[in-house]
C-alpha cells in the first residue's frame, strides 16, 4: 500500500514529505508503515491557505490540462470539446461492462437530470459532455488521489441529446455515451459570455 | 443566495462515501426576444474539496450543472485514521463567476 501511495503522490510533494518523514518511516515497523507515512505527510504540509487545485502532476495518463479545460468551455459543439480535450484523438469506447453511464432515458425536466457513473477501477478524473447544451462541457473534474464508483451528480440538459462521459482510469481515458430524451429543456438561453474563471 | 455548504461522509466498507451539496442558484442567462439579457449567468465555476489538507476532488463547471450542485463520490481512505472516532477535516472551496469565493471547513466523524 505504501508503494502504491508513492506512485500517486507527485514528486514535489514526495520530496517535501520525505524530508519530514524519513526518520519516522525508517523506525516504523512494517505493519504500521503506511500509518506512519500518513502522519509524516500531514506534518509536512505547510499551514495556511489551500494549495492550488492542480499543484500535483497528473496522476492518470491523458488528463487534460487547465488550459485545455479552459478552452473546452468556450467550445460550442461536443466534437470540438472532445478535440480540445483530446488533441491526439478521441479516447476509445469503454469495454463492455467497464463503464456505466446511468441516466434516465426520458427526463421530464431538463433542468435537473440525475446522473450516475459506475466504473470498474479507480477514477482519477472525469469529463461530462452534452451535445445539445450551449456550453457542451458540463463538468471536468479530478480526483488526485483516486475515487471509486459510483459518482453521482445532477446535470442540466437543454434538450434531447447524447450525454458523453469520459472517465480517466489508471490505464487512461475511456468513453461512454447515452442518448436522453428531454421533455422540457433546462431553460438554457445562451452561454455565459466571457465568464471569468 | 450563496451560502450553505453541506458535506456528509460515512464509511462504506473501507472507503469513505461523500455527498456534497452547495446551495447556489446556478442561474443560466435569460434573454428576451430582443436579445437583451434579462438575467445574467451566475454559476459556480470551480469547486475543490480537500481532506486533511490534500485536494481529493476538484471540479470545473459552467451552466451544465443543475441548481444547488450536488456531487456524490467515494474516496479511498488509505493512510487515514480509520480507527477510533478521530474526525476527518474536510475543506470545501468554491468560486462563482461573480468572484464570490467561499470556503467551509467541516469535521466529520464517519
Amino acid at each position: 500500500m505504501a508503494d502504491d501511495y508513492l506512485v500517486r503522490v507527485g514528486r514535489r510533494r514526495f520530496v517535501r514529505a520525505l524530508a519530514a518523514g524519513s526518520v519516522v518511516l525508517s523506525l516504523a515497523p512494517l505493519s504500521g508503515r503506511s500509518k506512519a507515512w500518513a502522519g509524516a505527510w500531514a506534518e509536512a504540509q505547510p499551514a495556511g491557505p489551500l494549495p492550488p487545485v492542480h499543484d500535483a502532476p497528473p496522476v492518470a495518463p491523458g488528463l487534460p490540462s487547465e488550459a485545455q479545460i479552459e478552452q473546452a468551455f468556450s467550445m460550442r459543439s461536443a466534437e470540438t470539446v472532445l478535440d480540445t480535450l483530446f488533441p491526439n484523438g478521441q479516447p476509445p469506447n469503454a469495454a463492455p461492462g467497464a463503464l456505466a453511464l446511468l441516466i434516465p432515458e426520458i427526463a421530464e425536466d431538463g433542468s435537473v437530470v440525475p446522473l450516475t457513473l459506475e466504473f470498474d477501477g479507480p477514477i482519477f478524473g472525469l469529463v461530462l459532455i452534452a451535445a445539445a447544451n450551449p456550453v457542451p462541457l458540463i463538468l471536468a473534474s479530478e480526483f488526485p488521489e483516486g475515487a471509486q464508483s459510483p459518482f453521482r451528480t445532477r446535470i442540466r440538459l437543454a434538450g434531447s441529446t447524447t450525454v458523453t462521459a469520459v472517465v480517466f482510469g489508471a490505464q487512461g481515458p475511456t468513453l461512454a455515451g447515452r442518448a436522453v430524451e428531454v421533455a422540457r429543456g433546462g431553460c438554457i438561453q445562451q452561454a455565459p459570455a466571457g465568464a471569468p474563471t | 443566495m450563496s451560502g450553505s455548504v453541506r458535506l456528509n461522509a460515512s464509511w462504506r466498507g473501507d472507503v469513505l462515501a461523500c455527498r456534497l451539496m452547495i446551495r447556489h442558484p446556478m442561474q443560466v442567462p435569460v434573454v428576451d426576444q430582443n436579445g437583451q439579457t434579462v438575467e445574467r449567468a451566475r454559476v459556480i465555476q470551480r469547486i475543490a474539496v480537500s481532506l486533511e489538507g490534500r485536494i481529493v476532488f476538484s471540479a470545473r463547471m459552467q451552466t451544465g450543472i443543475a441548481e444547488n450542485p450536488f456531487f456524490a463520490f467515494t474516496l479511498p481512505a488509505s493512510g487515514r485514521p480509520a480507527e477510533g472516532n478521530k474526525p476527518f477535516k474536510f475543506r470545501i472551496d468554491w468560486v462563482d463567476n461573480d468572484g464570490v469565493a467561499q470556503f467551509s471547513e467541516v469535521e466529520i466523524t464517519p
